[in-house]
């Protein structure tokens, strides 16, 4: 992988077709003492990027046309480098694009109207990681000698209705795995002590609360959950 | 539209009648409860929700119009639309059941095809309930997923998952070889560089053993052999 012309001037690409977007970064970005390259189609930095390998990307969701920055993250994730740090960035309202580029392969994000306290922070936590990765030689590859495992993650219930529940997670589920819910909320709700199964059917970023979004829906053969829900619901507006 | 899961409450004093507009209703895809009297109807509205509410007017004891009128009071139902099936057809009592909150009146003998037509229009207007918490109250949830484990080195494992784990944060990793292993109890840090993204969609996590003594290194290290 090639280096960065100094090893003390972090060298970052910027890829966005709002000139005012990459007017800040730029400024801001070269203020922190980074190496700054701004493109604004996703042609131009594809072409920058087979000659050399920045510290960190910067990629526009949106790039000139619609969704155009997944295409860059994937070519980037497929034919470039797995653990190049690549950051999506999508406008406060289209969370949920934001999630996509990370299941896809993006490793964080960052919203318009762009933060210069956010945008530093998180150029300095991946340049931090940057070292450690070049210190453990890079990433293992796919684990040797497997064993399952369940992972049991802490999550937060925003709301719920008949189909489904949305809740609120520090870790970001990839839509369409299937999980299973448990604990008190649910043995209140289904009056079962057994697990719950649900599947993830869309995920968003929570920016506010520096988290992701997911909706576990139902498993629509389990019949019987959506009305306990529904009798758990009204009981709710009965009090 | 998806008719999935939505409820019809039918309150007639006929059993036939109800029998029938439950044979309707189901061949819809609708699931329906039944009540033959009003008592009855708010006896089984205590603990059942129903998206509608078909109701007839002449019955013995309470007649339906003390449901349309009782029902304001009840916060739960207020909401729930009323489809009045009634072989009054008079304009006075079609004028006073929608007066008194009816959402639409259906004339009986009704056809199956107009039953049907009404209560899929009705349906459709009604969301699906929703409870929002509000931000304190917000339940904890176990949320639990397959993964697999391997690279054991002596401080921690690589995880592969289709959650991408936020960085140093604790997660619970449970397995019977775990236990076996001696491992059951330890406590599991995910580290600063977390959610590395594989070409299988998974994503892979490195994660440290919390509080790592000469013992649970040696535990760790044995899980490759």
């Amino acid at each position: 992988m090639p280096k960065s012309p100094s090893r003390g001037k972090p060298l970052v690409f910027v890829a966005d077709d709002d000139p005012v977007f990459l007017k800040l970064a730029v400024q801001w970005l070269s203020k922190f003492g980074a190496q700054v390259e701004a493109f604004p189609t996703l042609e131009k930095i594809q072409e920058r990027l087979r000659i050399q390998k920045p510290q960190f990307c910067i990629i526009d969701v949106n790039l000139v046309r619609e969704k155009a920055g997944f295409e860059l993250i994937q070519w980037v994730r497929g034919e470039l480098s797995k653990t190049l740090p690549l950051i999506a960035v999508s406008t406060d309202t289209d969370t949920a694009s934001v999630a996509h580029a990370i299941e896809i392969g993006a490793n964080d994000y960052l919203l318009k109207p762009l933060n210069r306290e956010v945008l530093v922070t998180k150029l300095q936590d991946y340049l931090k990681s940057d070292e450690i990765q070049h210190e453990a030689q890079g990433l293992p590859a796919v684990p040797e000698t497997e064993m399952k495992v369940d992972l049991v993650l802490g999550m937060q219930v925003q709301e719920i209705d008949e189909l489904g529940i949305r809740v609120l997670s520090k870790h970001l589920i990839t839509k369409g795995t299937v999980l299973s819910i448990s604990g008190a909320f649910v043995e209140a709700l289904s009056g079962r002590a057994k697990p719950v199964q649900v599947s993830a059917a869309s995920t968003w970023v929570e920016s506010a609360q520096d988290a992701y979004g997911a909706y576990l829906e139902f498993d629509t053969l389990d019949h019987e959950i959506a009305g306990q829900v529904r009798n758990w619901i009204a009981g709710k507006t009965r009090v | 539209m998806s008719l999935k899961g939505k409820e019809v409450l039918i309150i007639d004093d006929v059993p036939d009648v109800r029998l029938l507009g439950r044979r309707i209703l189901e061949n819809i895809g609708v699931s329906v409860i039944e009540a033959d009297s009003v008592d009855k109807a708010f006896e089984l509205t205590v603990n059942k929700s129903p998206h509608l509410i078909v109701l007839d007017l002449e019955m013995p004891g309470k007649p339906g119009f003390a449901f349309l009128s009782a029902r304001r009071e009840f916060p739960h139902l207020a909401q729930v639309p009323i489809l009045v099936a009634s072989g009054l057809s008079d304009k006075k009592t079609v004028f006073q059941a929608i007066s008194l909150g009816a959402t639409d009146y259906l004339l009986k003998p009704f056809s199956a095809a107009i039953f049907i037509q009404k209560v899929r229009k009705l349906l459709k207007d009604v969301d699906y309930r929703t409870y929002k918490f509000p931000v304190e109250e917000m339940p904890k949830l176990q949320v639990r997923v397959s993964a697999q484990i391997g690279n054991a080195s002596g401080t921690g494992f690589l995880v592969e998952s289709p959650v991408k784990l936020a960085a140093s944060t604790r997660v619970t990793i449970e397995a019977p070889l775990l236990d076996q292993a001696g491992l059951g109890n330890a406590i599991y840090v995910t580290d600063q560089v977390a959610g590395y993204h594989g070409a299988s969609g998974n994503y892979f996590s490195t994660v440290n053993v919390a509080g790592l003594d000469e013992t649970l290194a040696r535990k760790l290290r044995k899980l490759n052999a």
